[in-house]
């Protein structure tokens, strides 16, 4: 069986390396929150006056453009030691912080869910290196929260009529907003394998939670969810999501061993 | 029996979130300003759920009062994912920020009340933001430009016209 402290050293990297990329690709996109750019911080604060003065001025200090980059050139270094040498929790304090940082720039989320899974599974690792006990309880809520991703994700689309004949599907990968490959969309334009595709997306996540009741059944579901965001992103670009999932994976198969 | 007992708790984790997602109210709905901040860390988890009709930012720009427009063009579009892309991203993953924030536009426009200009909105000067920051790019001098919002067809055909903005005039940085 795997030990709780082997399992957090696992996520730990792997977190580091989705946290790597996700630095040097907002290091790459710093014309964005220029003072002339999408997102600039003198238009932003006003969504925070709200704020105490004290807190507001922190954030006026660490949200201009030069210091958020500064601060994302370290975060990509922190990323890269976590990757190596995950077993200090200031690695992790540093890592939720910034990331902290990067939802408030963005309103909420830069990329939505991977954001979210990203701050839940460094908040954990704060959390899981203190004790043995606290390592397990953070273990099964990186895996109760990954299963309920899953399985909340093929709640409501089962509930959606469009879902479930397969026209979102096709919807999705035809959308205008995505450059999805030709190969898909044609295939997709066929009614009955979209409706085999949107079938296949709902009972793989309405079942995920089955990835815990058998050591054969976590391998298969951990393999097929690695295929699942792998085709996500060849369809629309979701590379992040492939990563944060992927590194809390660890979590889910250390759990299903205490099953 | 350690075992069944964490199966139990599991199983009755499940029966209580399918419960919940049959009467919760969306996290729209949430009003306070502080438990917004910590929002990421309670997450919906609804991926790709709300399929009603594809919206997108349309363009159009000139370089001198003189030209006509140029017809109306979708803002942007993902690029075409490759190997590279799976681990550093930053042009994709921008397009995706920009389309959250169209489906934030979206919804500052439905709750908008009357009692202040939508143009003096955070949400419609990020959008205008966009706009300027992807022509820029495009144009290297001075520019006339306006953006709409709209819904589209399956194939990109412009159906109706959400929010159409006055005309702006910006000079491009060398």
């Amino acid at each position: 069986m795997p030990e709780v402290h082997d399992a957090l050293v696992l996520v730990g990297r792997l977190i580091g390396l989705a946290v790597f990329f996700q630095s040097l690709e907002f290091i790459k996109m710093k014309e964005s929150i220029a003072d002339n750019g999408i997102w600039r911080w003198s238009e932003l604060r006003t969504d925070y006056l709200f704020l105490p003065e004290k807190i507001l001025k922190g954030l006026d200090w660490t949200m201009t453009p030069k210091r958020f980059m500064e601060m994302m050139t370290l975060r990509f270094y922190i990323g890269l030691l976590a990757f190596l040498y995950p077993h200090y929790i200031f690695i992790f304090v540093f890592l939720f912080l910034t990331t902290f940082l990067i939802t408030l720039r963005w309103r909420g989320s830069f990329n939505g869910g991977s954001d979210y899974l990203t701050l839940i599974i460094l908040l954990c690792l704060c959390i899981g290196f203190i004790h043995p006990l606290l390592g397990k309880a953070v273990l099964w809520y990186i895996t109760l929260q990954v299963i309920s991703s899953y399985f909340m994700a093929g709640l409501y689309k089962i509930k959606q009529k469009k879902w479930r004949n397969g026209a979102a599907v096709y919807g999705f990968v035809s959308s205008a907003s995505y450059k999805t490959p030709q190969f898909i969309v044609n295939k997709c334009e066929d009614p009955t394998t979209a409706k085999i595709l949107a079938w296949s997306v709902i009972l793989f996540e309405l079942t995920f939670p089955l990835v815990l009741s058998h050591p054969y059944l976590t391998v298969f579901y951990l393999g097929a969810g690695l295929l699942f965001h792998l085709g996500n992103f060849m369809t629309f670009g979701l590379n992040r999501f492939f990563w944060v999932w992927s590194a809390s994976y660890p979590a889910l198969y250390y759990c299903s061993k205490l099953i | 029996m350690n075992s069944l007992i964490a199966l139990l708790c599991v199983l009755i984790y499940f029966v209580l979130l399918i419960a919940f997602s049959l009467f919760k109210k969306t996290s729209q709905g949430i009003e306070n300003k502080y438990i917004n901040l910590i929002k990421p860390l309670i997450p919906s988890w609804k991926f790709y759920d709300d399929f009603e009709e594809t919206r997108l930012l349309f363009f159009r720009a000139k370089v001198s009062d003189e030209e006509t427009f140029s017809e109306w063009a979708p803002l942007y579009q993902t690029p075409r994912p490759t190997f590279p892309t799976l681990f550093v991203n930053n042009q994709g993953n921008l397009i995706l920020a920009a389309q959250s924030h169209i489906q934030t536009l979206i919804h500052d426009i439905g709750e908008h009340n009357d009692q202040t200009a939508f143009q003096d909105t955070l949400t419609y000067k990020i959008t205008k933001n966009l706009v300027s920051y992807a022509l820029r790019k495009k144009y290297n001098d001075h520019f006339i430009y306006q953006f709409k919002l709209s819904s589209v067809s399956d194939k990109a055909e412009i159906m109706e016209d959400i929010l159409v903005s006055p005309l702006y005039e910006e000079e491009a940085s060398a």
